[in-house]
């Protein structure tokens, strides 16, 4: 599947993976992923101005599982795909895949705010 | 005559991915387990060498620490209790799942990680240990068979023997010695060493193995204790104690 046809947000990922549908229970898994987010874009932006391609590959590989374990498809495949391309040394595909996972995470990020809001109301 | 109810297994879990190992303990605990996570290696340490024995360990083989990395931790479970460990990994490469099962994990999964194959082979690699939920009861630690012999601190990576000297060891020569007291008293293959210290393929002609045993047996032989490393030509090299059954049978 490429990148783009993952989807953002798979809702059915979380409870699935839990094995339960208790609201309170998935509220707390998607409050700690977005506490995470907002983690990765703050030392992403870091790693970016210091050019650490170490720290690229240690961000990307933090964040993976659990972007695919609540449900965040086309992140958790944008951030492969990053930790693959500094695994590898392929300079140049990193500045395109950090801009991807930077716009996926902002997409995922207003993806799971919304499905929390719908709770809500 | 009633039946004394089950103790639940206990399960540690070392990861520092929080969301998974949150998850790791809802799957777990739903299914009759104990657990207790951690999420910092120096606090998953000071826990092994203090507390209560899991009858099964989880460990993430990619872990944020400076200091040690999930191959690391695995060797010092294996060198310190006879339990079973499952290694988590991120990726399928040989290189990878081949360093695991050299560092003496039983088994591995990749993550993330379906609950109810996660489960199949911890019950499948607690049974082999007879700590399954239907046969509880650990078998004896690997550490009790030494303790009259020395005594290791892993934070401060000293060797303590009998006689009360110490000295301090490298992380590299603390993780061979770890794998001699796995090995107990058989010879440590110099590939598999190679394999579970530095977590990919040996190339035939490196002897890194070979000036990392040289190094600790000098330090052995430096305290005096009667503990050496003997070379076994062809194989590798094991670990001889004084007067003990570990190591007693040298091949010549």
């Amino acid at each position: 599947m490429f990148l783009h046809e993952a989807l953002i947000f798979d809702s059915e990922q979380l409870p699935a993976a839990l094995e339960t549908r208790e609201e309170e229970v998935l509220q707390d898994f998607y409050a700690l992923f977005l506490e995470q987010l907002v983690e990765l874009q703050r030392a992403l932006a870091t790693a970016t101005a210091q050019r650490d391609k170490a720290n690229f590959r240690l961000l990307a590989h933090k964040l993976k599982s659990s972007s695919l374990l609540v449900g965040a498809m086309r992140l958790g495949a944008a951030l492969a795909a990053l930790e693959e391309s500094c695994l590898s040394c392929a300079d140049a595909d990193i500045d395109a895949l950090i801009a991807r996972v930077i716009e996926t995470s902002s997409l995922t990020s207003t993806a799971i705010r919304a499905r929390l809001q719908q709770t809500v109301l | 005559m009633k039946k004394a109810p089950l103790k639940k297994p206990l399960v540690c879990i070392l990861d520092d991915d929080e969301i998974l190992t949150r998850m790791l303990v809802s799957q777990l605990e739903r299914r009759q387990y104990r657990c207790l996570p951690f999420l910092k290696t120096e606090d998953f340490l000071v826990h092994l060498d203090n507390q209560e024995k899991a009858d099964i360990y989880i460990v993430d083989f990619f872990l944020d620490s400076k200091k040690s990395s999930g191959l690391d931790v695995c060797r010092k479970i294996k060198s310190r209790h006879r339990a079973p460990v499952i290694m988590l990994t991120s990726n399928k490469g040989t290189d990878t799942i081949v360093s695991c099962l050299n560092a003496g994990a039983d088994q591995y999964t990749v993550k993330p990680c379906n609950s109810n194959e996660l489960v199949a082979r911890m019950e499948a690699t607690m049974r082999l240990y007879g700590a399954a939920p239907e046969f509880p009861g650990p078998g004896p630690d690997l550490a009790d068979r030494y303790r009259e012999h020395f005594s290791v601190n892993w934070l401060l990576r000293t060797l303590t023997v009998n006689n009360g000297t110490n000295v301090r060891l490298t992380e590299k020569e603390l993780a061979l010695f770890e794998l001699f007291v796995v090995a107990a008293d058989s010879t440590l293959n110099r590939r598999l060493a190679y394999g579970a210290i530095y977590g990919i393929e040996m190339d035939p002609l490196n002897r890194a193995v070979d000036i990392l045993a040289s190094r600790l047996r000098r330090k052995l032989q430096g305290l005096d204790a009667g503990i050496d490393i003997v070379t076994i030509r062809g194989g590798g090299y094991m670990l001889v104690l004084p007067q003990s059954e570990v190591g007693a049978d040298v091949p010549s």
